[in-house]
């Protein structure tokens, strides 16, 4: 061990009891962590990598247990402290930011009571004076008034913002950070690694970054270690491990992580056919709100076409998608859907009043598809279901349909008598879409139907709905608020922010000249494998501001922008 | 969240409203009315009639219930036909002699079994855990009649520290009543104890799951301080409910305990009345005991409020959430 070296893992074996045999979650584990530098733990779900990382803490989860191995932190080995100097090193030598500080934050106690709890645990000062300095130092803005709020008023950057700086105040000597911006936005993502960076130099601290994202590893961890199902699969240099991969696995990660630069787009436009779905100046308002939620929508879709509606959250995407399924409101304005025949049909009011043939006509893909489905029945009574609801086969044509079904998802017959449980994530987002397909729908709603899903996972499910839409001739309208997913699935994308469309476009138009600041701030602030710097770490002070007067203007080649300050005059 | 206060106080006093119009007209449909059964089964159509005349039970019968509810609201609710005093005094002395042995149970009962089930649920698995989880699943499978008359024989029969029974009826003064209200409150803590320390202790499992609480414990704090201080306050919000259904249990009489302590409370009150079909007093209690349903879930209502700081600010976006729940199922 090297002086600067500060924590180190030995030859871990971790595992944990299932019934009556043991589970191996993680297995000869090796790595160093040095102070100033950034170690990168990459994997999809299940590698273990947050397991290894909060060994550092001495953290294990209910029924799991070392098995072979060390972890040591400075001179001391953490899993023979006894508890009080581990509580020291808790929090005082290595601290924690967990992955979803919206979940991470106690729910019923204030901002400034926890961040003051953590120091004065490790019998730091913790006068308001010192809170005030701490939220200043994450750039929290008006931080004498968040002291009194409770976490849910926070947005979720401020949440995360927050978690790290309870971790950071206690001068912790390693900083642990599992997923730390997997729940956020672009923007917010830049800024918020773009803080860790800057604390850790300033502070001194070695850092531990857990992620599935190779664009976040790239730009801000010095070295990587790549694991899958327990065990490490590349260890070494980020630029090295990268740019060239040893190994097969670490190769399919790379080729599966979506991308914004350097991707072909698939320019299909066919002007000759015909309009399924027209919104006109949709006001959307939830109950009794005093905002609207969406104001002035306007979109088009056509046969086989599928538009892409993106925007960070709270920016109305997903309202969109559950007006036009009939699960919210529209306040005013048209919408409409033309079935085959030409027959047009008003998509305003509630899914109940619909008629059952419109009703039929839109389909909504969940973004969380344990949810979304019943887990009490089985799949090929779940893809049953619409079926019979929507008169699409009778009692004995069924089963032949839900195989097939099966069959064009990628899943295959026998998985109708599977319930939701024996299935992975991407299997069940199969499922959802096997589901809709069988109302056979002119419109499909996807709603951020890949964001629970790891990125080989993701592109799988991307691929096959693009064949699907090539092969039924569907429509589909695809909310996310990835860029780089929009990027590989749309003909047209449509940008928002606050319940407005700023800009809206073909794909290949909008990537190669996005005109509105906001457009401009997401594709800047999109970081991916290959990156070795952050976007420009003021993504803090770049926030844009709408003019709630301006008007979209059309500026030809079906790219409409909206006439907020910069947008038409910059370039 | 005045506004909600507000709403949750206006359908109380419509679901009180609403419980005094069934009561009323639940007692009417009955077969036969006051004037028939103060007279008895011989009594000639003229005394009856004379007598319905004289209780002024001819009238219209919404005039009836106007001037019922009126007086309800006041505090009025007749005289009882059998002793002839005001029903309301007669209520009023059943329901303390109630609240005399509910109140030290409730605070007792419900502070002993919040922190037994927090204890339990923090040491799952242990031979504590499993202890108190025998122990309440035990009290809870036996019915309250045989605690007490356990209780009975040991603390007042083979070691006389308690009266058994209270001999005074209800005239009986306070400090003939003091030495006999332990055994009753036992009772009705082991009876109401099992259900709190079984929801609490479910309850703190689950927020010790939860990631806030990993992360306090990683941030250095004790587990005490993680159990009292992160996870308990979140965790008694589920419990609430099951806290105020036993109070309400508790204050609208227990009718078995009362009878076997012969207490002279509301329980005890309300078999007697039930004996001597004395309506009027049989219609005071259901008025009362919906008051007390009404009252303690709308405390419940606002300790969950005060308990959970999202409650407070977040409903419209839940009802978002609910909606795009439903539409999923």
């Amino acid at each position: 061990m090297t002086t600067s070296t500060v924590a180190a893992v030995r030859g871990l074996r971790v595992s944990y009891d299932a019934g009556d045999q043991r589970v191996t979650v993680a297995e000869d584990i090796d790595f160093e962590l040095t102070r100033g530098r950034t170690l990168g733990l990459v994997g999809e779900s299940g590698s273990g990598k947050s397991t290894v990382a909060r060994t550092l803490l001495g953290h294990l989860r209910d029924g799991s247990r070392i098995d072979a191995g060390t972890v040591t932190v400075f001179e001391d080995d953490v899993f023979a402290l006894a508890p009080a100097p581990l509580r020291q090193l808790r929090g005082g030598t290595v601290a924690l930011v967990a992955q979803n500080a919206g979940h991470a934050l106690t729910p019923s106690m204030r901002i400034g009571a926890q961040l003051r709890e953590t120091l004065d645990a490790h019998g730091l000062p913790s006068g308001d004076d010192r809170l005030i300095e701490l939220l200043d130092l994450v750039r929290l803005p008006s931080p004498d008034a968040l002291i009194d709020r409770y976490p849910h008023e926070l947005s979720g950057g401020q949440q995360q913002r927050v978690a790290i700086a309870m971790a950071v105040s206690t001068d912790p000597k390693i900083l642990v950070l599992d997923e730390p911006t997997t729940a956020l936005d672009v923007i917010t993502q830049a800024a918020v690694l773009a803080l860790v960076n800057e604390l850790r130099e300033r502070l001194g601290m070695a850092v531990l970054i857990v992620s599935h994202d190779l664009g976040v590893v790239s730009a801000v961890a010095d070295d990587v270690l790549v694991m899958r199902l327990g065990r490490e699969v590349e260890h070494g240099p980020t630029q090295e491990v990268l740019n060239r991969p040893r190994e097969e696995y670490t190769r399919q990660l790379i080729a599966a992580a979506p991308r914004v630069h350097g991707v072909d787009i698939i320019g299909r436009e066919d002007p000759d056919a015909d309009v399924v779905v027209r919104c006109r100046d949709v006001d959307i308002r939830y109950p009794r709100a005093p905002r609207l939620a969406v104001s002035g929508f306007d979109v088009e879709i056509l046969r086989g076409e599928t538009v892409a509606v993106v925007g960070e959250s709270g920016s109305g995407k997903s309202t969109v998608a559950s007006a036009l399924a009939g699960l919210a409101d529209v306040e005013r304005g048209e919408a409409a859907l033309w079935s085959s025949d030409g027959t047009r049909h008003d998509l305003l009011g509630a899914a109940a009043r619909r008629p059952v043939d419109v009703r039929r006509s839109v389909q909504l893909i969940f973004q969380n598809a344990d949810l979304a489905l019943n887990p009490r029945r089985t799949v090929g009574d779940a893809i049953a279901r619409p079926l019979k609801v929507f008169g699409r086969a009778s009692r004995a044509e069924t089963p032949a349909v839900v195989d097939r079904l099966l069959t064009e998802v990628g899943l295959g017959p026998e998985f109708a008598r599977r319930v939701p449980a024996q299935l992975s994530g991407g299997q069940r987002q199969r499922v959802g879409i096997a589901r809709a397909l069988a109302a056979e729908p002119t419109l499909l709603i996807a709603d951020e139907i890949t964001t629970a899903l790891d990125v080989s996972v993701q592109a799988e499910v991307l691929a096959l709905l693009d064949h699907l839409r090539e092969s039924r001739g569907l429509s589909c309208l695809f909310i996310s608020h990835d860029l780089a997913v929009v990027r590989s699935v749309a003909d047209r994308i449509v940008v928002m922010k606050d319940g407005r469309i700023v800009e809206s476009a073909p794909t290949a138009v909008l990537f190669e000249e996005p005109r509105h600041p906001y457009t401009r701030s997401l594709l800047e602030a999109v970081i991916e494998p290959g990156h070795t710097e952050l976007p420009g770490s003021d993504a803090d002070h770049r926030t844009t501001t709408l003019d709630p007067d301006a008007p979209l203007i059309d500026i030809g080649n079906g790219h409409r922008v909206r006439d907020d300050e910069g947008a038409l005059t910059t370039r | 969240m005045l506004r909600l206060i507000g709403t949750r106080l206006a359908t109380s006093v419509i679901t009180l409203f609403l419980a005094a119009f069934f009561v009323f007209f639940a007692v009417q449909a009955l077969p036969g009315d006051v004037a028939e059964q103060l007279l008895g089964q011989n009594a000639t159509e003229e005394a009856v009639a004379t007598m319905r005349e004289q209780l002024g039970l001819d009238a219209n019968v919404w005039v009836r219930f106007a001037e019922w509810l009126g007086g309800a609201v006041t505090g009025d609710f007749g005289t009882s036909l059998v002793s002839g005093e005001s029903v309301s005094g007669t209520l009023w002395t059943a329901f303390s002699h109630t609240l005399l042995i509910a109140v030290p149970a409730i605070v007792v009962g419900i502070g002993l079994s919040l922190v037994l089930g927090v204890w339990a649920g923090s040491r799952r698995g242990t031979s504590t855990d499993s202890g108190i989880s025998i122990i309440a699943l035990v009290a809870m499978s036996i019915p309250e009649f045989v605690v007490a008359t356990v209780l009975i024989l040991l603390l007042a029969i083979i070691a006389p520290i308690f009266p058994a029974v209270v001999l005074g009826g209800p005239g009986a003064s306070l400090s003939e009543l003091l030495p006999a209200i332990v055994l009753p409150a036992i009772t009705l803590v082991i009876a109401m104890a099992a259900y709190i320390i079984r929801a609490m202790r479910s309850s703190t499992i689950d927020g010790l799951a939860t990631e806030y609480a990993t992360t306090a414990e990683l941030k250095g704090l004790t587990r005490r301080r993680v159990l009292w201080r992160h996870v308990a306050p979140s965790a008694i919000l589920p419990v609430l409910p099951v806290i105020s259904i036993n109070v309400a249990w508790l204050l609208g009489g227990v009718v078995v305990v009362e009878s076997v302590f012969n207490y002279p409370g509301l329980g005890k009150l309300m078999i007697d009345s039930v004996s001597t079909r004395d309506l009027p007093i049989l219609q005071a209690i259901a008025v009362l005991s919906a008051l007390v349903y009404v009252s303690v879930n709308l405390i419940a209502d606002l300790l969950a409020l005060a308990a959970d700081p999202r409650q407070r600010t977040l409903h419209s976006s839940q009802r978002r959430s609910r909606s795009s729940k439903e539409a999923t199922a």
